[in-house]
């Protein structure tokens, strides 16, 4: 097999779970831009000066390489996903630590006691909880091509590559079809 | 409900297909969509925009008082590592913060504290030694003598594998650290390429025992049983969660060995299942199919640090000490049989590539540390007063355009060929001044960047992606290889400040010529002399050496300026 072939991140996720730590670092190296952001945007404002988006970081990423087992290397862009649904548990387990209060069942659900993150402090609690709402109702490809277009800011080159789509302009479409039937889906009242 | 095919007439999709990132939720109102999905999307896109904007914040570095941080060495599983000045003391030291988000659990602050505990206990040439054990508002930290070095792990990888004698010279120094901690009954299990450094000067020193155990009479034996270690060097009675004793951590090294002699470990990457069974079954790559050069000797004495059964080990680490100095006795006149260091054949393609594929965002921040002096896997340098001027650097990879129009990411070692058309991406946090440079075997080097003519100059915008070299005389332009040299290098230093001296350092600028037959919309510039003829009158030292004594310059500039951070990145590239 020609070497570039091995440098993607699904032929790195082979060799981090095998227990290689430079594979985890590149895949580590790989993936905290763009997790960086996602979780920037959402360190509750409650928990500033405590906890960083860093913090968040590295917690995300030590759970997911301690359960590399579970996930089935794809694309980059499903690898990221699947931090993101970390990221989010860890966001949530903090909310649990912080309030010592029973926990909330559903994983997507972020706790709101700790005091808006950035995100929602820029456009309402109410928009955030609605696009996050939507955002479940999508298909999964079209889900991550709007995360990374929404929360990892990569711009459609990237998002080829992390899709695996054909060109940049292929991805750009999936990321269009994707924000219209979002946006579709955030004006329907809930329970409809 | 299903979603169904968000479809876009033909028209739409050609307008769509023209937008950039910046605007394509403005194309996308304009299609018929319904006045409220508009305003929804208008949210959407001021979720983009925020996310965007948080995006922007930093990391913040420890701050325990009387400490100023001066850069990250590295980071494990558990901890990073920052360089620091102890401000009362007046010296250097090596601060380990638990990472934060471990500081909320109580049994990573308990073994955090055992990790210190036990270092105080071990007074030793070849194991860290702890000064104090520092908490201030819930972080909770430990100082230690700072090694100016590298772990071996980096070592291997930016070198390639050491000869049977450099090998056995670090596994006597090892041992003798282990034997002072198993006379204590302290079994290190992690010992690890990455937990061992090598100081300037040749000093080897353990580190890292965070996952230490005590084995005596009265210790606690489900401790003693529970799977811990990094796999690669994880013994078979570790993998079964069997109990460990010093002979454990004596078949740890011997992968160690294996590794700093042969570059790769004895189990390909594959699945934990796989390699834990290879393990348990002994199933490991013989060292001499790997390097049929190493001295005859040496290969048997790692063997039988691998053995399956404890039993067959050697059994104490002053048995495997004892092997090993005979063995180097045995060699007799130095490095007869032995290949030199820094000469190692293949040390660059015999090392898996994936392992040192360069990338994008927080590789950035890291490289910085291999070089300059620093050792672990990311770093960041701050200035005299730890915080407000920080280069961050978001971006940085070498790309090579390709027939299908896309670029793809250069990584360390890859071949590059004739007329491959190669730049550079970069996004800093800051304003800061970039250098690209170019050297080969023979040691001739260029400035490719800043070049005359350019568009994109000194000071580089921060928050922005910038493709360097960038427009030259209005159109796009590429660095190209022109002609076969061997090894190349491409250096790239980012600062805050100009460095004046680099046009010093390096030649003088390339000179830059267009290529007759015009065609694509991006323009070639040929670097005369990216491989040919240098321009100094030095002697010819190999590569990586120039390149060191490069690096070294420019950190001596940098120390002379203080508050000028410096990041500097190296990318070895094949051109045979
Ligand atoms: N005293 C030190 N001086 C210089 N570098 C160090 C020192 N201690 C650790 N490092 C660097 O930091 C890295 C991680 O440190 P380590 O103690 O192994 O942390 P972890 O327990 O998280 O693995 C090491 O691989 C090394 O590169
Ligand atoms: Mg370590």
């Amino acid at each position: 097999m020609p070497d570039f072939t091995l440098s993607t991140t699904a032929a790195l996720l082979l060799s981090a779970k095998a227990g290689d730590e430079r594979s985890r670092n590149s895949l580590a190296e790989r993936c905290m831009p763009r997790l960086r952001r996602m979780a920037s945007g959402r360190v509750p404002r409650g928990m500033a000066g405590q906890v960083e988006a860093e913090d968040l970081v590295q917690e995300t990423l030590l759970r997911a390489f301690s359960h590399l087992d579970k996930f089935e290397p794809r694309c980059e862009g499903a690898f990221l996903y699947y931090l993101r649904r970390i990221l989010m548990n860890v966001i949530h387990d903090l909310g649990r630590k912080v309030q010592r209060a029973p926990p909330a069942a559903a994983l997507e659900e972020e706790p709101s006691s700790l005091g808006p993150s950035p995100v929602e402090d820029a456009v309402g609690a109410e928009t955030w909880e609605r696009y996050r709402r939507a955002l479940s109702g999508l298909t999964e490809a079209q889900a991550q091509a709007v995360v990374l277009f929404v929360e990892c800011g990569m711009d459609f080159q990237d998002i080829a590559a992390a899709l695996e789509s054909p060109s940049a302009n292929a991805a750009r479409m999936v990321v269009a079809r994707g924000l219209k039937r979002l946006s579709e889906l955030m004006h329907v009242p809930p329970g409809s | 409900m299903c979603p169904q095919e968000a479809e876009f007439t033909r028209e739409e999709e050609e307008r769509l297909s023209r937008s950039s990132r910046a605007d394509l939720v403005k194309t996308l109102s304009c299609t018929p969509i319904g006045a409220r999905t508009a305003r929804q999307l208008e949210e959407v896109e001021r979720i983009r925009l925020a996310f965007e904007s948080a995006g922007a914040g930093k990391e913040a570095p420890p701050d325990f008082p009387g400490y100023v941080v001066i850069e990250k060495l590295g980071q494990g599983g558990f901890g990073a590592v920052y360089r620091a000045r102890d401000e009362k003391l007046g010296r250097e030291v090596a601060l380990k913060v638990l990472l934060p988000r471990l500081q909320l659990s109580e049994a990573a602050r308990e073994r955090f504290l055992k990790e210190a505990r036990a270092l105080a206990l071990l007074r030793h040439p070849n194991i860290l030694t702890i000064h104090a054990v520092l908490e201030h508002r819930g972080r909770i930290g430990l100082v230690t003598e700072f090694i100016d070095g590298q772990p071996f792990n980096d070592l291997i990888s930016q070198r390639g594998p050491l000869s049977a004698r450099e090998a056995a010279q670090v596994g006597v120094e090892v041992c003798r650290a282990l034997a002072a901690a198993h006379a204590l009954q302290l079994i290190h299990r992690d010992v690890k390429s990455a937990n061992i450094l090598r100081e300037r000067g040749g000093r080897i020193v353990l580190t890292d025992f965070g996952l230490g155990v005590f084995v005596g009479a009265g210790s606690n034996p489900e401790e003693r049983m529970k799977v811990a270690g990094s796999p690669l060097f994880m013994a078979p009675e570790q993998v079964r969660g069997g109990e460990v004793d010093a002979r454990t951590d004596i078949y740890a090294l011997g992968i160690v060995l294996y590794h700093l002699s042969a570059g790769t470990y004895p189990v390909e990457p594959c699945d934990l299942e796989e390699l834990f069974s290879k393990i348990k079954a002994g199933a490991l790559k013989p060292l001499r199919d790997l390097r049929p050069d190493l001295a005859g000797e040496f290969v048997p004495l790692v063997q039988k640090a691998l053995a399956v059964e404890p039993a067959q080990r050697y059994q104490s680490a002053g048995e495997f000490e004892r092997a090993l100095l005979d063995f180097l006795a045995g060699e007799g006149a130095p490095a007869s049989r032995a290949a030199p260091y820094r000469a190692m054949p293949g040390g660059l393609s015999r090392r898996p590539k994936i392992l040192l594929a360069f990338m994008g965002g927080l590789a950035a921040l890291i490289l910085a540390a291999a070089i300059l002096g620093g050792s672990g896997l990311w770093s960041r340098l701050f200035n005299g007063s730890g915080s407000a001027r920080l280069l961050e650097v978001r971006a940085a990879a070498l790309k090579r355009d390709t027939a299908s129009g896309k670029a793809e990411a250069l990584f360390e070692g890859d071949r590059v060929r004739k007329d491959d058309q190669l730049f550079f991406e970069f996004e800093a946090g800051q304003d800061c001044h970039v250098y690209v440079l170019n050297e080969d075997a023979r040691g001739s080097r260029n400035l490719l960047f800043p070049c005359a003519g350019g568009a994109l100059k000194n000071p580089l915008p921060g928050g922005k992606r910038h493709e360097l070299p960038g427009l030259v005389g209005g159109q796009k332009h590429r660095w190209a290889i022109d002609t076969a040299g061997g090894q190349e290098w491409i250096i790239v230093i980012a600062s805050l400040k100009p460095l004046d001296r680099l046009g010093e350092l390096a030649a003088a600028p390339a000179e830059l010529a267009v290529y007759p037959e015009v065609k694509a919309e991006a323009l070639q510039v040929v670097v005369r002399g990216m491989t040919v003829a240098p321009q100094k009158k030095e002697a010819v030292l190999s590569g990586s050496a120039r390149l060191e004594t490069l690096i070294e310059e420019l950190k001596s500039a940098a120390g002379a300026e203080p508050g000028a951070d410096l990041w500097i990145r190296k990318i070895p590239l094949a051109n045979p």
